[in-house]
């Protein structure tokens, strides 16, 4: 349960805390049109080695031009854009140290599988025999051996989707950048993607930088996640210290449902796992877990409407016309028109 | 008891509306198609058919044909060869230019697309006349300006000019084709490494190849069919499309030129069904690519260096060349100098300019009417007919197949006598530039129509609109740019197409072409130009009032 992870601020132990910085975009202005204001303003953003770096953001809130100024298909108009220490700012992308896995693959269409991996190994400077070499090893690791002689237009989305990250990580770029690649896939293959990305970038501990408008996303992969909005970054932390303190509305909303309560003459900003309920019949802890030591704060309320989702139990309940949602866990036994108490833990520094 | 309410008699009922509705619709359907393909035959498969019939009309039709392909074994050798040659370069050419402007600034962009649609509506021949005023024996730059003897007169001044013309609109159709391109595809190849060069090598040009093709194949068809440029700046190198021409116009034998026609025939078809072949797998292509980004070419490559300085060129090129259409008009020769005069606006004068009148309501009836038609008949084709789509569609590209002359002179036989006489009335020339153009106007309606949803309509259906009225109420608005695009289209090449008009002017009727080719054979060159520069200025005054048009519909919208 996601209560038992309290304890552990600093975010999950399964990744490595990354110490050294890789590359950094340093007081980037960018604008499409001298007319046009600017998309990025004086904007500043590190990414450090083998650490899958999230920018997560609405459409337009400047992520992918971040991303296109790294790989180097937009020049800043100022500021710096460094690779290990190196200034890339005026470079083409031909001899940038990055590769970029696009949003709906960029797949050469006139070629097979493996010469679409085989391309860019080609500029590497290898020969036929080491191109295809390497080429299979990373078609291997991608499960796509068998498929290394297909046409890439004969190929399910997934299977092409897994096709660009070979062809990207053939070339063993020092940074991947990678555009909302999953975003075309459907929701199932996109978590079997996500888990097999996670495998790979721990196997050769890659660096990453991912940019997607999907929170789950995010902080299944992002071990820092940066949120962005009208091209500046409001916060970087953990998925874990994002939900938990965000510094403003903006991003609270961003990670999903909350609901403001008064009570007592002070605000309280819950989520729906915040909640518990309890009635004559029974006590239902709040599924983010009970909080011993913590003042427990009350309100009458009626169910207005509870559904079984596999899971949870969602419920939506009036505390004197104000409407909240509450998810307990699937057992919780309260019927729709119920007369309950809804209540929750007091949380220490409240905004 | 009867029940005053049952749910059988209900469903009896309606039963039967479904059957007469079904029934109504069948009939409602069978007479538009007959209604729509009926002029098709009329106007396009008739005359065509008895243009051949009349080849083998002839004693001995056998031997006609060997006495024909021996005599212009040679003309018949010129048409294959300048038209490969003008196909070859125009489309290479074209393709670059087209790499060229996707890769410049935006307002040298909207210069170099200004002056290529100019080639579009500037009339026949007069690019080449333009040619040799500046560039001939006594041209301004080659004999005033540099003092040089250049004689164009000859095979490479045909494939040349020819090419110059073709890459015109070659360009066009690249630039939409990369317009259409995926950029993310660009962006891989240099993000795996590739430079500029490579990517163009490796991922442009191939992907881009259907386009290529398609380019090649219909500047060769159109080459086959030119017949005005070897006449001007050909000398003694004439192809077939000349002798036919000059076979009609000097000694009228239409048998002979008919037969001829069914020699140039066989290159064109098969051109044209490859053109087909390539259009088709173009499109294809395009289809395939989804969450398209623009293309951003790389700017800085070493090789947008010659690519800028052959764009530049060819810009100054026809620009010098439309600037002395115009100025040519106004220019007096002597020896050494060149004064402003007005003498040649005087001269004009003295021409027939009625025709003027009657060029513009032609243009403007056929273009109309032609489109609406195109539209409505592809339409049906498209989404309605089941079977004999295919026959149709090849009826409806015939027109493309042969030289204008050609069918200017499949009218006169066809519309020659009772009850079908036609000749010497406005209505011949009307017709013979309404469905000469339908090739055009259908192709358009094709391609919008395949980019507007088939759901479109089942929606419209499925909330009670009447099928006939789904066309005009859901289609039709939906399509509207492509339907103005054709209007104009059609309307500027109804203006200045010399080809199947010329035959079938009377002493009443004459249009504007025919005083422009008037003033040409009489040597009268300014006035020749005078007369370009003002059918130039009507295409681009039609343009703009057709934009209005086009504003003040799309605010108020269509169809209700």
């Amino acid at each position: 349960m996601q209560g038992d992870f309290q304890e552990y601020p600093q975010g999950k132990l399964n990744h490595p805390r990354p110490s050294n910085t890789l590359a950094t975009l340093e007081g980037i202005s960018f604008r499409y049109d001298p007319k046009e204001d600017l998309v990025l303003e004086d904007f500043s953003l590190s990414i450090e080695a083998g650490e899958i770096f999230c920018l997560l953001g609405e459409s337009g809130c400047g992520k992918t031009t971040c991303l296109q100024l790294l790989g180097g298909f937009l020049f800043p108009e100022k500021g710096k854009i460094l690779i290990e220490g190196k200034d890339y700012s005026s470079f083409p992308p031909e001899k940038r140290p990055v590769s970029t896995v696009f949003q709906s693959y960029a797949l050469f269409p006139h070629m097979t599988v493996l010469e679409n991996v085989c391309y860019g190994l080609k500029w590497k400077g290898f020969h036929k025999k080491e191109q295809r070499d390497r080429a299979e090893k990373y078609l291997d690791m991608m499960k796509l051996w068998s498929f290394r002689d297909r046409m890439v237009t004969e190929l399910s989305g997934g299977q092409q989707q897994r096709v660009a990250l070979a062809r990207s990580l053939a070339v063993e770029p020092k940074l991947l950048l990678m555009d909302e690649p999953l975003s075309n896939l459907d929701a199932g293959l996109r978590k079997d993607i996500r888990e097999e990305l996670a495998d790979v970038q721990r196997k050769i501990g890659l660096s990453m930088l991912f940019v997607t408008h999907d929170q789950e996303e995010a902080m299944e992969l992002g071990h820092r996640i940066g949120i962005m909005e009208k091209g500046k970054i409001l916060q970087i932390g953990s998925g874990e210290e994002l939900y938990l303190h965000p510094k403003n509305d903006y991003i609270r909303r961003f990670f999903g449902e909350y609901f403001v309560l008064f009570l007592e003459g002070k605000k309280h900003f819950l989520r729906p796992e915040d909640f518990g309920i309890s009635s004559e019949k029974a006590r239902v802890e709040p599924l983010s877990g009970r909080q011993e030591g913590r003042r427990e704060l009350r309100k009458e309320g009626r169910v207005l409407f509870e559904v079984f989702l596999a899971t949870y139990r969602l419920y939506r309940v009036s505390l004197a016309g104000e409407e909240v949602h509450i998810k307990l866990q699937a057992n919780a036994p309260f019927r729709e028109g119920e007369e309950v108490w809804v209540f929750f833990y007091e949380k220490e520094e409240e905004q | 008891m009867k029940s005053f309410f049952s749910l059988k008699s209900i469903e009896e009922n309606a039963g039967k509306r479904v059957e007469h509705s079904t029934l109504f619709s069948a009939v409602f359907f069978s007479l538009s198609i007959i209604f729509l393909t009926f002029p098709i035959f009329l106007f396009i498969v008739y005359p065509i058919f008895l243009l051949f019939w009349k080849a083998f009309q002839v004693e001995n039709p056998g031997q006609l044909f060997q006495e024909i392909s021996l005599r212009y074994k040679t003309a018949f050798f010129h048409s294959m060869e300048s038209s490969f040659y003008s196909a070859l370069i125009s489309t290479g050419l074209a393709f670059f230019l087209s790499y060229g402007i996707r890769s410049t600034g935006k307002w040298q962009k909207r210069i170099a697309l200004l002056l290529l649609s100019m080639s579009m509506v500037s009339p026949p021949f007069i690019s080449s006349l333009s040619f040799i005023t500046l560039y001939g024996r006594r041209g301004l730059i080659t004999y005033r300006l540099l003092g040089l003897s250049f004689d164009p007169y000859h095979k490479w001044g045909v494939i040349l000019m020819q090419s110059i013309h073709f890459a015109c609109m070659n360009t066009l159709f690249f630039t939409n084709a990369l317009e259409d391109f995926d950029g993310k595809l660009y962006d891989s190849g240099r993000d795996l490494g590739a430079n500029a060069f490579f990517v163009l090598k490796d991922i442009l040009l191939p992907l881009l190849s259907p386009a290529i093709l398609a380019s090649f194949f219909l500047s060769f068809l159109r080459g086959l069919s030119d017949f005005g440029t070897p006449i001007i700046i050909g000398g003694r190198y004439s192809t077939l499309a000349t002798e036919i021409y000059l076979q009609i116009i000097g000694f009228s034998d239409f048998s002979k030129a008919a037969a001829m026609n069914i020699l140039l025939l066989f290159p064109a078809f098969f051109s044209f069904l490859l053109y087909r072949m390539s259009m088709k797998k173009a499109d294809d292509r395009n289809k395939e690519q989804k969450g398209k980004t623009g293309l951003r070419l790389d700017s800085k490559h070493w090789m947008n260096l010659p690519i800028q300085f052959l764009l530049f060129f060819f810009l100054l090129f026809q620009a010098l060349q439309y600037a002395s259409i115009f100025l040519y008009g106004f220019l007096r020769f002597n020896k050494k100098q060149i004064f402003f005069t007005w003498e040649n606006m005087g001269s004009l004068f003295q021409y027939n300019l009625s025709t003027m009148g009657l060029s513009l309501l032609l243009a403007f009836t056929a273009s109309v009417l032609g489109s609406f038609f195109a539209f409505l008949l592809t339409y049906f084709m498209e989404r309605k007919m089941k079977r004999g789509k295919k026959l149709l569609d090849f009826a409806l590209s015939l027109p493309y197949l042969l030289p204008g002359t050609c069918f200017g002179l499949a009218y006169i036989l066809a519309f020659n006598k009772a009850p079908l006489k036609l000749t010497g009335t406005v209505w011949i020339m009307l017709f013979s530039l309404l469905f000469r153009q339908m090739p055009l106007g259908s192709r358009l309606a094709g391609t919008a129509l395949s980019q507007s949803p088939k759901n479109l309509e089942l929606a419209a259906r499925d909330l009670g609109a009447k099928p006939s009225m789904v066309f005009f109420q859901i289609i039709l608005p939906g399509i509207l740019p492509s339907f103005f695009s054709s209007v104009y289209l059609q309307f500027s090449q109804g203006l200045t197409t010399a080809g199947a008009i010329i035959f079938l002017i009377s002493a009443k009727y004459k249009v504007l072409v025919y005083t422009l080719f008037d003033a040409i054979n009489r040597g009268d060159y300014a006035v020749a130009s005078l007369i370009s520069g003002i059918m130039i200025l009507l295409s681009l005054a039609f343009s703009l009032l057709l934009g209005r048009v086009k504003s003040l519909v799309s605010r108020r919208g269509v169809g209700k």
